[in-house]
């Protein structure tokens, strides 16, 4: 019983820390100037809601919220940023020159 | 009584001896993720070395406050670790003389003295750096303010030997949705306070484009070395109160016996060494940002420690 209280506050912390995280995501997508790191944070910000939504269903043990958790997952994080991807013109992918290289060698 | 004397001055030992080292191997991660092979991570002991051997010029034109200033900048960041928990989770014998804010305003006034001292010799890099840093200072003073109400108001105290042990009992605290908003906009608030990357260069030699650097130009001999190592001191200050007080206790001695303390020192540097690898990759994967656009950042910093009381504030 004490057991299953610690993971029930701990889960009921996560949960509320996915809603916090999820403001602070609304303001990124809004101070962010880039197209793609704005749907990227969407994105993140869809898998929390998604978290919320399933922690929630496992309290509860609700077959609906399991089912609200699989719908954002597939809606708001898969098919939304793939459309919006679709979308968008090449020259937002065009412009990056610099990528990113870890040399192991003199590590 | 006497014990937490020593420790205390232990404490204060550790932090002048490890600072340098830890700004080495900041400095040896940078460049080896930039492909390059990098300074031994001894060199800022070294530097420090070199240049306490060296002569040092003074221009007439300058008064008390430039001579004084090196003084300032190295003793602040010692009394503030007498303040904070560097190595043993239970409070010092100097732990109830001052509380979190009196840490905050001991460093800033070093921070105040180097730029009084950056104006008063009249190089023209020196000013321009002194108002920078200030506009930056105003900027993250406020985000300091936020985040120690929000502990405060959380653990009920302003004292961090009290303030940190209320993250992990019961561990469910630590995943707090004003803890974990807290710890980025303290994040945030570290890159600005030390110089790191999108907001200034610490390794560029441009003087047009130094924010915190240029304020050190002026100085050669002992006092650039205390400079230095006073610069190192308070980034590891800093870094201290981040993971000691505002993320976890972990690593820190709960005993009072001498080699609990002692096995903490390895503990503390792994924290710091972790925390470091982070940084590493947070400056390594941005480009810096033009000075104008610094007040986003800290507004972004801003608006997270808001939204972390805000949320603690809802909680109630």
């Amino acid at each position: 019983m004490q057991d299953y209280n610690a993971v029930f506050s701990v889960l009921t912390k996560i949960n509320a820390l996915a809603g916090g995280l999820f403001l602070l995501t609304a303001f990124g997508i809004i101070a962010m100037r880039q197209v793609l790191a704005s749907l990227n944070i969407f994105v993140f910000q869809s898998i929390l809601l998604a978290t919320s939504a399933f922690i929630l269903g496992y309290q509860h043990s609700s077959i609906h919220l399991f089912v609200v958790a699989g719908i954002i997952i597939v809606i708001k994080t898969i098919l939304i940023p793939w459309l919006l991807r679709r979308i968008i013109s090449k020259e937002v992918y065009a412009r990056r020159e610099i990528s990113q290289v870890l040399n192991s060698v003199c590590v | 009584m006497a014990n937490k004397i020593i420790f205390n001055i232990i404490q204060v030992l550790v932090v002048m001896a490890f600072a340098p080292l830890i700004k080495g191997i900041l400095n040896r991660l940078k460049e080896n993720i930039q492909s390059k092979r990098g300074p031994s991570i001894f060199q800022p002991y070294l530097d420090i070395w070199k240049l306490f051997h060296k002569d040092e010029v003074v221009s007439e034109q300058s008064s008390w406050i430039f001579r004084v200033t090196p003084y300032v900048v190295f003793i602040t960041p010692v009394f503030v670790t007498l303040l904070i928990p560097v190595l043993t989770g239970y409070p010092l014998f100097f732990a109830f003389m001052g509380d979190m804010l009196g840490g905050g305003f001991i460093l800033a006034l070093g921070g105040f003295f180097a730029t009084l001292a950056a104006v008063d010799t009249g190089n023209p890099y020196g000013p321009m750096g002194a108002s920078r840093t200030r506009m930056v200072g105003f900027l993250a003073e406020p985000v300091f303010m936020i985040v120690f109400f929000t502990v405060s108001f959380v653990a009920g105290s302003t004292i961090p030997y009290i303030v940190h042990k209320h993250w992990v009992t019961p561990l469910a605290n630590f995943f707090e949705p004003s803890h974990v908003l807290m710890m980025l906009a303290f994040l945030m608030l570290i890159v600005a306070e030390t110089g790191r990357i999108p907001v200034d260069n610490p390794s560029g030699h441009f003087e047009l484009a130094m924010i915190d650097e240029s304020k050190g130009l002026e100085y050669s001999g002992k006092s650039a070395a205390l400079m230095k190592w006073g610069g190192a001191m308070k980034f590891f200050v800093l870094l201290c109160i981040f993971l000691n007080v505002l993320v976890t206790p972990w690593g820190l001695a709960q005993g009072e016996t001498f080699w609990e303390v002692l096995l903490a020192i390895p503990l503390v540097l792994l924290k710091v060494f972790t925390f470091i690898l982070i940084l590493v990759v947070i400056e390594s994967s941005l480009a810096k940002l033009r000075l104008f656009r610094i007040t986003e950042f800290l507004g972004a910093a801003f608006v997270t420690s808001i939204a972390a009381m805000i949320t603690r504030l809802l909680e109630m």
